[in-house]
């Protein structure tokens, strides 16, 4: 192999590597924030069990409902007697009339705006019967934290895209003009007229597949060593590999004239 | 093998190097010679396919020369030499060579011998002189047993004494059917068939 289609090998595997490492970093900042959303529950208060029953059955299969669990209000009283050690106003507190509350956990991933917006809605029918807490506060700033997030990450993902694509046609174009004076040589002395373009083809498909295997065969190994929770999606292999490829046609087609 | 009829190149309107009918059978070397700016070289470029200004008709083996535009079965050696020179005289010589076999780096070797490169194999192309460098072009091309080699202006690298040597090489494609063409401005020794171009005319000896 030529020490030019090693070097950009070299060259794309490390532009790879960063991308891929923008990829798990946005997976992993994302994961941390939507736990803090799923760590969030939401506290729905009724005093009568029924009106939570069926608000219950009404919410339990979202896809962003995590789970849901009634606590009775004779729970509720024992739970409080033991938390603040109200031994003595045992028989005052059970003189009361407590509600009966539902706590909702969410699947952070998924509960997002709309979700929220639908479930507020459903627990308005529900109103005044039916009253609910929840941190909006600090679920808001985990949203705007996540929006953020992924606005840079498709920034950074764009300027990874450009950049390959720049890098990969710049040291193509670089390194078969360096060899043009070979390859003219080469056609002058009886070589064959199809060999270059065999040859850049062949090449293109070295730089298109080692850089990306070798990546492959790194984060296989990280995954497969425990190293890393996370996990990429095949489509952005996929991305990556077209970009590489695209970058080779556009160098192809800035050569024409050279690979005939 | 190569037949060339009513060839004619032009400028400004006036027109010269006009051959009326050339036939030049496998096996044959063929010395064409007249003064400068004749049009020998451009003759050459007509039949490799590297010029396409010229009129009449040019064919090898009953095909046109663009049949073999991308396929060429002529080997041209011109004025200029195209040798990578920070490269060995090895390297140069099998340049076009898709895989050398054991018979070819064989061939190579005993056409070196002749051409007094054995010693030299090894050396960068630098450090040769120009006569030198001509055997190695030539070599290539003789190694390749293309099927006419053209070779322009053969005396302005070779003295008489080389040029003999130079045939000798020929020779190896020669045996195998291949026609060798060169341009002069004398007439060579050694040569099966001789033309001269007078009065804008090629004309057969």
């Amino acid at each position: 192999m030529k020490k030019g289609i090693f070097f950009q090998i070299i060259v794309i595997f490390f532009i790879l590597l960063g991308w891929n490492l923008l990829h798990i970093g946005y997976d992993f900042q994302k994961d941390l924030f939507e736990r803090n959303i799923s760590s969030l529950p939401m506290m729905v208060l009724s005093m009568q069990e029924n009106t939570l029953e069926q608000v219950k059955i009404r919410i339990e299969k979202k896809d962003y409902i995590e789970d849901i669990i009634i606590i009775q209000d004779s729970v509720i009283a024992q739970t409080l007697i033991s938390n603040y050690d109200l031994v003595e106003g045992n028989e005052i507190l059970r003189s009361y009339i407590l509600p009966t509350a539902m706590q909702i956990n969410f699947r952070g991933e998924i509960f997002q705006i709309e979700q929220k917006q639908e479930l507020d809605k459903i627990l308005l029918e529900y109103s005044p019967g039916v009253i609910h807490y929840f941190d909006d506060q600090r679920w808001q700033i985990d949203q705007n934290k996540i929006s953020l997030l992924t606005k840079a990450y498709y920034a950074g993902f764009g300027i990874f895209i450009i950049f390959m694509m720049f890098i990969a046609i710049l040291l193509r174009v670089h390194f078969e003009m360096k060899n043009d004076h070979f390859w003219k040589i080469f056609h002058s002395s009886g070589g064959n007229y199809r060999k270059r373009g065999t040859q850049y083809f062949i090449n293109s498909i070295y730089i298109c597949l080692i850089p990306l295997i070798l990546n492959l065969a790194i984060y296989y190994t990280i995954r497969y060593m425990q190293l890393l929770s996370v996990k990429i999606d095949y489509k952005i292999f996929g991305i990556e590999i077209l970009t590489i490829i695209i970058s080779s046609v556009f160098a192809a087609i800035t050569l024409r004239e050279h690979l005939k | 093998m190569l037949n060339i009829k009513g060839f004619s190149l032009s400028r400004e309107n006036e027109k010269f190097m006009l051959i009326n009918d050339m036939f030049i059978r496998s096996g044959m070397k063929v010395n064409i010679f007249g003064n400068n700016d004749t049009g020998r070289s451009l003759l050459l470029r007509s039949i490799h396919g590297d010029f396409y200004g010229f009129g009449g008709k040019i064919e090898i083996k009953d095909k046109p020369i663009l049949f073999y535009k991308k396929k060429k079965k002529t080997i041209l050696l011109e004025n200029t030499s195209h040798l990578l020179i920070n490269e060995s005289v090895w390297k140069n010589i099998i340049i076009p060579l898709p895989k050398v076999t054991a018979r070819q780096k064989q061939n190579i070797m005993e056409l070196c011998m002749i051409s007094k490169l054995s010693d030299k194999i090894g050396k960068k192309i630098n450090t040769l002189s120009s006569s030198s460098k001509k055997f190695i072009e030539l070599i290539r091309a003789v190694i390749q047993l293309p099927q006419i080699i053209l070779i322009d202006d053969l005396e302005n690298y070779f003295d008489d004494k080389n040029i003999v040597t130079a045939l000798e090489i020929c020779n190896f494609a020669l045996n195998s059917g291949a026609s060798v063409i060169t341009t002069s401005k004398r007439k060579l020794e050694n040569f099966d068939v001789y033309y001269r171009i007078q009065d804008s005319k090629v004309v057969k000896l």
